[in-house]
């Protein structure tokens, strides 16, 4: 009875001290730090090369080899010489999706911008846009859009169908332009340059 | 509870959304050729392409002869024609004003239209011999009388326009 009580006022005394000089209890303790989290989007980035057998920067469609050159100064191997009503030319577009893009694609319109020249030829130039691929055992140029150059030029031409370019793949695209036979004398000696856009969106969650 | 809750809400949002037409955006690129051009090309002639020429105050046996030329300045090839009209009363009759037109190959009417010349490049020069003679033979019919000899060379464009048998333009 007596050592109990000693003991008891021992720790009471102890308590005392400790709190009078201001010690503290160490608990055992843990803690962890969350990890860092950041966001970040994807980037949806394509390019494109005119292809005449060999991909080169450049026009599809030129007059003058010098007018078809490359930024490095390689002529065009295909000019389409002036243009007769009747006459009808192709150009290939290859399409490229690569870093830094980071998403899958759908190609989905086609549009032109129209840079100089006589605007009302663009209603007598017929645009055919086409996209090659296995139909059967046989590759062949399936049709995706259609339309006068004006309509282009008022803006972008739906594809009748999205066409897949996967990160790190590319897509080909024939653009075939045709001189309506009913030009008219109005037209003799006139120019249009434009620009060609092909338009993308993310594949995914975009069934 | 408190699930059910959020779950409702997110449903709400979700068909308040819709109900407005909001439209969801997605990530999308474009990429552009540039420079395409289409120039047309021409097809001209050097003036004058049309010529009247008149025969008058001439003698039975009397005969002549000019040169009739035209150059096609036009940067497409093209085929060239030659419409022709002889008209007057020294051209009809029994013993008519007689008139020949040649380019030196080739004879041509001096009362036909789409009669072709060839096809021709730019600075070609279509150059015809015109030989007139009135008849020993015309009478006094003839006197006072006189003939218009009209001449013109026309151009289509030979791309795109040749007919079956490749002599000539399937349309002028």
């Amino acid at each position: 009875m007596i050592k109990k009580k000693f003991f008891l006022a021992l720790a009471v005394v102890l308590c005392t001290i400790a709190l009078v000089t201001g010690g503290t209890f160490a608990l055992f303790t843990d803690s962890t730090s969350p990890a860092d989290t950041s966001f970040t989007a994807g980037q949806l980035v394509i390019t494109s090369e005119r292809d005449a057998g060999d991909t080169v920067p450049g026009p599809m469609f030129y007059v003058t080899a010098a007018q078809g050159a490359t930024p490095s100064g390689q002529p065009g191997i295909y000019p389409t010489g002036v243009w007769a009503p009747g006459d009808f030319y192709m150009g290939t577009l290859t399409v490229y999706n690569r870093a830094p893009s980071t998403l899958d694609a759908w190609l989905v319109s086609t549009q032109a911008d129209l840079q100089s020249g006589n605007a009302a030829m663009a209603d007598k130039l017929w645009v055919e846009v086409f996209h090659p691929e296995m139909v059967g055992s046989s590759m062949t140029d399936v049709k995706i859009a259609e339309g006068w150059l004006s309509t282009f030029l008022a803006g972008p031409v739906a594809f009748n169908k999205n066409l897949p370019c996967m990160l790190g793949g590319n897509c080909q695209l024939h653009f075939k332009v045709t001189f309506d036979r009913s030009a008219g004398n109005d037209l003799q000696g006139e120019e249009l340059v434009v620009t060609f856009a092909v338009n993308a969106v993310q594949k995914k969650n975009n069934p | 509870m408190k699930k059910r809750l959020m779950l409702s809400l997110m449903t709400v949002a979700l068909v308040a959304l819709l109900a407005s037409g909001a439209t969801f955006a997605l990530f999308t690129a474009d990429t552009s050729n540039v420079d395409n051009t289409f120039t047309a090309g021409t097809v001209t002639l050097d003036e004058p392409a049309t010529t009247l020429i008149d025969i008058n105050n001439i003698a039975p046996g009397d005969s002549g002869s000019f040169t009739y030329e035209v150059a096609y300045t036009g940067n497409l090839e093209a085929w060239l024609g030659l419409d022709t009209v002889l008209n007057g009363d020294l051209a009809s009759g029994a013993t008519p004003l007689d008139v020949t037109i040649s380019d030196g190959t080739n004879n041509y009417s001096s009362n036909a239209s789409d009669q072709v010349l060839g096809r021709f490049s730019q600075d070609d020069t279509v150059s015809l011999d015109i030989d007139w003679s009135l008849p020993l033979e015309a009478d006094n019919d003839y006197q006072g009388a006189s003939a218009q000899l009209s001449l013109s060379v026309k151009a289509v464009q030979a791309k795109n326009n040749i007919n079956a048998a490749g002599t000539g333009p399937s349309s002028w």
